[in-house]
């Protein structure tokens, strides 16, 4: 993950792809576009986390997409095409293409948040938001760093309490026992954190936390390349909203599903594919020339 | 000394107004864009405005916390009841919907104070979501929990439950936090999205799967407020009072 090229541009162009890409989802809404940035989506997560992004998929967005699908023709009557009639209300074909339009709009959404945790690490995240937000961003980089700690000393206390309580023997254990050691774990561990976090604190004072000046720990310089790619993906998706102002991107689906040119959506698929597909291509084109050196050694 | 004193309460009136002034702000944004939902009926109208008030509720607190400058030892602290309501919701896995997290978020916002109390809630909310997922509803759960420990830091600051009375007040907000606050807003993003114009049956539908979900952690967050909230504000008081932290 650390090594791929997409990480190796500016994280604020990394951030500026999601921002756009969940935006352009949501407000573009047309079933073309909507189809695009869910494959691509998916794609990409494939691309950067490997085969546990299809397992993520079907485990979770791919049910609820399958419970908006059915949800909307069963609650919502407009449309003036009748499949068939539900008791007493009309299941209309414009309320199944609605749904199946919001079932990929949150499946794209929540396939582009995938992508975002597996690409916006939190030093990442950190150099987006440390100089507009010193206070929340360092919040952030000490939980981070505290978790895994936690964690293992937790681990500690419980072993601790393990031999404190059943003389290093597990105690058989039901879910009530299992409530009542995780409380006595938590308890312990909360003192300790408390106890370091003013050490911490401290020590941070000591190295003169607050002043001016402060630096990264890792440096990311805006280059040549950053400023090319956040240009580019800026551009297509200002002309996406500005064509769906305009009407290029018109989808209306009551009472009757209607839409633009089919030509100009199309024109306009690819452009958003293109956008889509940034971190992909990065990322291959990389591959091939990596393939490539190889291959000459 | 008595300068030094000066400087410091006309700082404090000064993050006062400010604090204020960004209040005022949020609010005002936020009811423009009610109206502006309201009036002007667009496409999917309900599912941009919900988000942009998020947002208007999400950043002004955040930009108060900014411009307060907290000191390192309060930072740190908060950084510590975030992890541990992160720790919390993770540890208790095995047990869908039955988390402490809850609970925690009320006992820091009690122990710290409102405007700590919405950063600790939606700071886990934001980070407890990198490992549960994250997607949409982290804005809308962000602020939720915000708003769980700010009301619990506004009603109870200060307070140490010696009384029954203290405590029954404090379970009930509790339970009631789990459905007005964390079931309502999470799932508002969910009633939204499924419909273009805001439909009641589908929405009833929404909070009514929600509602055996929200009742479970309304019981958790009980049983653990009950549990918890006396040692471990304790322990915070001891911390707070043997280093000064809350001056």
């Amino acid at each position: 993950m650390n090594g791929s090229a997409f990480t190796k541009f500016h994280p604020v162009v990394n951030f500026i792809f999601f921002i756009f890409a969940i935006a352009m989802t949501v407000v573009v809404f047309h079933p073309a576009a909507l189809a695009v940035s869910l494959v691509m989506s998916i794609i990409t997560a494939v691309k950067f986390a490997g085969k546990k992004a299809l397992k993520y998929f079907f485990a979770f967005p791919f049910v609820i997409m399958i419970i908006s699908v059915i949800l909307n023709p069963l609650f919502v009557h407009k449309g003036l095409t009748v499949m068939f009639y539900l008791g007493e209300g009309p299941v209309t074909v414009e309320a199944l293409v609605y749904g199946a339009c919001t079932a990929m709009m949150i499946g794209a959404v929540i396939m582009w948040s995938y992508c975002y945790s597996q690409i916006m690490t939190s030093d990442r995240f950190m150099a987006v938001f440390g100089k507009a937000a010193p206070s929340t961003s360092l919040v952030f980089s000490m939980i981070l760093r505290f978790l895994p700690r936690a964690k293992s000393h937790a681990g500690k206390i419980a072993a601790a309490q393990d031999l404190l309580c059943a003389g290093g023997e597990t105690a058989p254990e039901n879910r009530k026992s299992k409530v009542r050691k995780g409380m006595r774990v938590m308890s312990v561990l909360t003192t300790w954190a408390l106890e370091n976090s003013i050490d911490t604190a401290d020590s941070m004072r000591a190295r003169g936390y607050g002043l001016a000046g402060r630096t990264m720990y890792r440096k990311y310089a805006f280059c040549g390349a950053d400023i090319a790619a956040a240009v580019i993906m800026t551009a297509i998706a200002v002309w996406m909203f500005a064509e769906k102002a305009a009407g290029g991107w018109m989808f209306y689906a009551y009472p009757q599903i209607m839409t633009g040119s089919r030509a100009e959506a199309g024109v306009l698929s690819i452009a958003m594919a293109l956008f889509y597909a940034v971190p992909f291509i990065i990322e291959t084109w990389e591959d091939i020339r990596w393939n490539r050196s190889v291959s000459k050694i | 000394m008595d300068k030094a004193q000066q400087t410091m309460t006309a700082e404090k009136r000064k993050a006062k107004i400010r604090n204020t002034a960004l209040a005022a702000a949020g609010i005002a944004l936020s009811v423009a864009t009610m109206m502006w939902v309201v009036l002007t009926d667009i496409d999917r109208g309900y599912l941009y405005g919900s988000v942009l008030i998020m947002l208007f509720v999400l950043v002004p607190f955040y930009i108060s916390f900014e411009k307060d400058k907290p000191y390192a030892r309060k930072i740190v602290l908060i950084a510590v009841l975030v992890s541990i309501a992160v720790i919390s919701r993770a540890a208790f896995f095995w047990l869908p919907q039955f988390k402490p997290i809850i609970a925690v978020v009320i006992i820091a916002g009690i122990a710290m104070g409102p405007q700590a109390g919405f950063v600790v809630g939606s700071m886990s909310a934001f980070v407890s979501n990198f490992i549960f997922g994250q997607g949409p509803w982290t804005v809308f759960q962000m602020v939720a929990w915000g708003l769980i420990g700010m009301v619990a830091g506004a009603l109870f600051f200060g307070r140490r439950f010696e009384k029954k009375k203290e405590m029954a007040a404090l379970l009930i907000y509790g339970a009631a936090s789990c459905f007005v606050f964390h079931g309502a807003i999470t799932d508002l993003w969910t009633a939204f999205s499924l419909t273009d114009r805001p439909n009641l049956a589908a929405i009833l539908t929404v909070y009514g799967t929600g509602l055996i979900a929200d009742a479970v952690l309304a019981a958790a967050t009980v049983i653990f407020l009950l549990l918890m909230a006396r040692p471990m504000l304790k322990k915070l008081d001891r911390v707070i009072q043997k280093y000064g932290l809350m001056e």
